[in-house]
């Protein structure tokens, strides 16, 4: 089997921010290239949009990352995002409970939470040691960090 | 939306264990599969289609670029196969 049975790619805020640029850096480039090559999911929590998503230009510039499709002609995003529910909340507290963490980190605990039910993921980030602290809360996820 | 009715061929194993878990209907779930395939196949094309779109405006990514994203799938991998998952 090629990989860790398809460990997505996971964007945090750092990730999505560099994805939404007016030119996204040559390392954001390479990780989706290798995404692809490798048929791995690109996945960000919706609630990481929260952290981006602020004043009209960088908003725009979200809007068009995250949904650059054509939808009559049954195109989808390229990027998937993934919305809380029930059940990704109670696997956000049970992490930030595993972990000791506050309710200031349930950003971050969405982007190790949306890893799980893939065994693992490699996370774009620029607080690695944050998501690394938040993924020892859950051993049997695989989850490895990267950032741009 | 309107159903058509096709013939297909899938692993014997896979409709016993699909069976086994009391799944009322075998065609919801290769309804749910196709659909999932299909999701995942249109993501996969927009995301070579933005990938290439970059490519023409800004030319290509450099080599230590791609190779520290190879590295870092690798490693992702690599604790995978240590555990015995996948």
């Amino acid at each position: 089997m090629n990989g860790v049975s398809g460990a997505p790619l996971v964007l945090d805020a750092a990730g999505l921010d560099a994805l939404a640029a007016p030119r996204p850096p040559d390392r954001m480039r390479a990780l989706l290239a290798e995404a692809a090559r490798r048929e791995r999911d690109v996945l960000v929590p919706t609630v990481v949009c929260a952290e981006i998503a602020r004043g009209r230009p960088r908003t725009r510039a979200l809007e068009a990352a995250v949904s650059r499709h054509d939808r009559h002609r049954g195109e989808r995003p390229a990027v998937r995002l993934i919305d809380t529910d029930f059940a990704l909340a109670r696997q956000v507290g049970a992490i930030l409970h595993g972990a000791g963490s506050g309710t200031e980190r349930v950003v971050d605990a969405h982007v190790v939470a949306v890893c799980v039910p893939f065994g693992g993921g490699l996370v774009v980030t620029s607080d690695p040691d944050d998501i690394s602290r938040l993924a020892a809360a859950v051993p049997a996820a695989r989850i490895r960090t990267t950032s741009l | 939306m309107a159903k058509r009715k096709i013939t297909v061929t899938v692993d014997e194993e896979l409709v016993e264990l699909v069976q086994d878990a009391g799944t009322a209907s075998l065609s919801s779930v290769v309804n749910s599969a196709l659909g999932r395939e299909v999701d995942r196949r249109a993501r996969a094309a927009a995301l070579q289609r933005m990938l290439a779109e970059w490519d023409d405006a800004y030319g290509p990514v450099s080599e230590d670029d791609a190779a520290a994203a190879v590295d870092a799938f690798d490693d992702l991998d690599a604790v995978s196969e240590s555990s015995g998952a996948a």
